[in-house]
């Protein structure tokens, strides 16, 4: 039996969504989002993912986890003293997964009815998991299987590689299910060591979202779990070296037209500006690569590139923008990606491109709302990193153009991009 | 969830679901067609062109740069095959007026350019400009082409063409090559007006608008012109008239088995429900025989699901497998289709899939994109049901409807694409 030691509301003005946020004396940290949906959304997420692979001691003793380890683990952790977890959702009309992404690793339901039934279930299975040696070997197999569906993804593959340029041989730039050869080392002593030094409570969070009432949340969670001891070991980051670690890579597979994947190194996002540098990048990749500017217009009537899609994304200490699709050549195309970079950070942006840019991306923001999957995956996942998702529309209504353009000139540089592409199997031969 | 449904002029029909709950007003507009080489074909090039340039926005530079100054509002084109229906779809999705930063009609202003766009597109001369037709012509040519590179996607197009031979259901949404070479910027043309001056519209709207403003700004931004309005038939197989087998080399490391099924003559409504709870059982629910038995128990591969047409009658099911397990992974589907057919469904695998399909229903207006879908599949199937009807529907189902719904099911033709064997 645990009690909570400490509510706090937050209240958007903006977008009029308001949250709970309930400390518990055992360490968990839930939030609920309270939505006015006929679904309710439960995620329970640990903050722990593929790229997460080193954990140290206060003493200074490390535990190293073998690539994969993390999505093994969430494949497993279904299995309890009491039968699979899946079957025990399904009588209570929860529809239940769980993903691992390179920073984190969750388990979720959505359900329209019995909302502490599957509540339930969803804590019994992640705190009291029961991993048996065989049921490690057969998994497996199916893992595998999963890696090779990969393994055949033209677009999957492309993005590797480009992460490899930039990070090298780093869990950051692994595929989270690891490789064939890593997951047949999996064992189940390393599954539970692994369970027992990160799956902690003080190293997780319950996010809920849909018509859920505090006091009765509260009352039902209460008893769910037991202490948590303080953990023992913290996670290492691993830093990524400023510089690439290599500006191009190709491989062949059976593709119609080359596929490309150009990436773009930032520095490790700021530990008090982050998410307003994350408006920032959104804004300028918009600005220079999405489908209102010049450089897409033209390149595409060119016939430069036949699909063109621009992004950023964090995990941990690393931060890049990427451009990725697919062209007859991509060199070319990654040529004049560079030269427009550089033109136009010595040039600026215009100013009004820049007000439709920044409105587009607020509308984009307040749609998030929307949907009770995304509110709760998104606001799990800025809270991993010390952010707060409500505290976005206002950074994005807020952010200026000096502000933009002093991101650009100072994240972007030129010399440190790479391209990765997928060439067609013929012409591995000509 | 409760709609309105009216008239907007001959041939145009409207269906409104009111809601307040969303952050966005969302609205569909489709054309129906039924499905031919040359619709499918055309459509798609359509789809491609329209979004070029209009009147007002003559270049695609443009035409974006007005979506996104108007909070970005999303505006696609697209075509979707449902049975042997194609339509031309044009959806638009938008921030509602309460959020904008200065006071601007968002709604409007989107109607204003999908109104652009499907009724003055740029046509300098009268006729869509031959550049940009020519471009979109060689994108779609790259598009169709590199549709191998995803490899159960694949598999599964190519499992359907051979199982529907001359049926028109074997024409995939996209069309095809041959059909693209012959067109040009007149023909693409005449085939738009035509579809737009006479084929049957349903609109479809969920956001913040009771129906009579509604009506008012549609005409204003979108001058529909009356039409006839009958839905195209569809042909449906009773049952496969003899097993095909087919096998296919392909430079990847993961076979790709899909079975393709006939699931009976046309359906009445109660069997649609049938089927739905069949589904969940044998295929589409996380506890489905096909997901505890072939991968978890037999840990035969890592996704074994079924996808179905309704309307069609036609089901399949696909499994990335170790193209040595082939044999294996054939038997333990067919084996599990056995286990339904012979009423072998336990009281919790039965009431799972109820719970499950009760869910999904519940669930659709959570999401304004999901209404419109809905009630515009709804309204293709020939009958209009409310989630809520289809709850009480699903209530009142018995367990031997599933089974004598599973019994119509036969097997068609066994697909492999086979990988690189280990």
């Amino acid at each position: 039996m645990v009690t909570q030691v400490e509510i706090c509301e937050k209240q958007s003005s903006r977008t009029g969504e308001k949250y709970t946020k309930i400390l518990f004396d055992n360490g968990l940290t839930a939030f609920i989002i309270h939505k006015n949906h006929t679904s309710a959304y439960a995620t329970l997420a640990v903050n722990f993912g593929s790229c997460d692979t080193k954990y140290a001691s206060a003493d200074g003793k490390i535990k190293s986890f073998p690539p994969g380890t993390a999505h093994f683990l969430e494949h497993r952790m279904f299995e309890t003293k009491e039968g699979d977890a899946m079957e025990r959702y399904a009588l209570f009309g929860g529809d239940a997964n769980a993903y691992t992404a390179g920073d984190r690793t969750c388990y979720y339901y959505i359900s329209s009815d019995m909302f502490y039934e599957n509540l339930r279930v969803l804590i019994d299975h992640v705190t009291n998991a029961h991993i048996t040696k065989k049921s490690v070997e057969k998994e497996k197999a199916v893992i595998i299987q999963e890696i090779k569906m990969y393994d055949d993804n033209p677009y999957w593959v492309v993005r590797y590689n480009m992460m490899k340029c930039l990070y090298g041989e780093s869990p950051i730039s692994e595929d989270p299910a690891g490789s064939v050869e890593s997951v047949k080392n999996i064992s189940r002593e390393i599954l539970e060591d692994c369970r027992r030094t990160v799956y902690n409570l003080h190293n997780m969070a319950l996010c809920v979202c849909g018509n859920i009432e505090t006091d009765s949340f509260i009352a039902q969670v209460n008893d769910l779990f037991s202490a948590a001891p303080e953990a023992e070991y913290w996670r290492v980051d691993d830093i990524p070296d400023a510089k690439i670690v290599s500006a191009y890579f190709q491989e062949h597979m059976d593709v119609s037209l080359p596929v490309y994947s150009v990436g773009i190194k930032l520095c490790a996002p700021s530990e008090t500006e982050g998410t307003k540098e994350f408006a920032a990048v959104e804004i300028i990749m918009n600005l220079l690569f999405g489908k209102s500017a010049a450089f897409y217009s033209e390149n595409y009537e060119a016939g430069i590139f036949e699909r063109l899609s621009c992004g950023y994304q964090t995990m941990r200490k690393a931060f890049f923008a990427e451009i990725y699709g697919s062209a007859r050549n991509p060199a070319v195309l990654f040529d004049k990606v560079k030269e427009h970079i550089k033109k136009v950070k010595a040039v600026g942006f215009d100013a009004r491109d820049f007000e439709t840019a920044k409105k587009s991306l607020y509308a984009d923001t307040i749609c998030e709302y929307d949907s009770v999957e995304n509110i709760a995956d998104t606001f799990v996942s800025y809270y991993f990193e010390n952010d707060d998702m409500f505290d976005y529309p206002d950074i994005v209504a807020n952010i200026t153009l000096e502000y933009t353009e002093e991101c650009l000139k100072r994240l972007f540089d030129c010399d440190n991009i790479c391209l990765s592409v997928i060439l067609p199997k013929k012409e591995e031969h000509s | 969830m409760n709609y309105i449904r009216t008239e907007i002029c001959p041939g145009v029909k409207l269906t409104c679901v009111n809601s307040d709950k969303h952050k966005t007003d969302v609205m569909f507009i489709n054309f129906i067609l039924p499905l031919t080489a040359v619709g499918a074909t055309s459509l798609t090039l359509l789809s491609k062109v329209l979004v070029r340039g209009t009147a007002s926005y003559p270049d695609f530079r443009a035409l974006a740069t007005a979506c996104e100054d108007n909070y970005s509002c999303g505006i696609d084109v697209f075509t979707v095959k449902k049975g042997e229906t194609l339509t031309l779809s044009f959806s638009v999705s938008c921030l509602k007026n309460k959020y904008a930063l200065n006071g601007e009609d968002i709604f409007t202003q989107s109607l204003r350019i999908l109104g652009e766009i499907i009724f003055s597109p740029y046509m300098p001369g009268g006729c869509f400009f031959n550049d940009y037709v020519n471009r979109e012509k060689d994108a779609m040519r790259e598009q169709i082409l590199s549709l191998a590179n995803n490899k159960p996607a694949y598999a599964m197009r190519r499992a359907i063409s051979l199982m529907c031979g001359n049926e028109p259901y074997a024409i995939p949404a996209y069309g095809d090559l041959d059909t693209l070479e012959k067109l040009d910027n007149e023909r693409l043309t005449q085939i738009f007006k035509t579809v737009t001056a006479s084929s049957p519209v349903e609109i479809i709207f969920t956001g913040d608008y009771e129906i009579a403003p509604l009506i008012e700004k549609i005409n204003y931004c979108l001058p529909f012109s009356q039409r006839k309005y009958a839905l195209p038939g569809v042909l449906v197989a009773e049952k496969a008239a003899e097993i095909k087998t087919y096998t296919e080399k392909a430079d990847a490391s993961q076979s790709t088995l899909v079975l393709g099924f006939r699931t009976g003559g046309k359906p009445a409504e109660e069997d649609f429900t049938a089927f739905t709870v069949f589904n969940e059982i044998y295929a589409q629910s996380p506890i489905s025989k096909l997901y505890m038995n072939v991968r978890e128990r037999l840990s035969l591969c890592y996704y074994c699901n079924s996808l179905s047409d309704r309307l069609k009658g036609i089901m399949t099911v696909s499994a990335g497998i170790d193209g040595n397990t082939y044999a294996k992974a054939k038997k333990a589907i067919l084996k599990e289709l056995e286990a339904v057919k012979k009423g072998n469904i336990t009281d919790n695998e039965y009431k799972s899939a109820v719970r499950s399909a009760v869910s999904a229903y519940r669930e659709i207006d959570d999401l304004p994109g999901q209404i419109c879908s809905y009630y515009f599949s709804r309204i293709i199937q020939g009958g209009i049901f409310t989630p809520e009807e289809e709850i009480e529907r699903l209530n009142a189902l018995t367990v031997e409807q599933v089974v004598n719904t599973a019994n119509n099911i036969t097997l068609d033709t066994v697909f492999l694409l086979e990988g690189m064997l280990e």
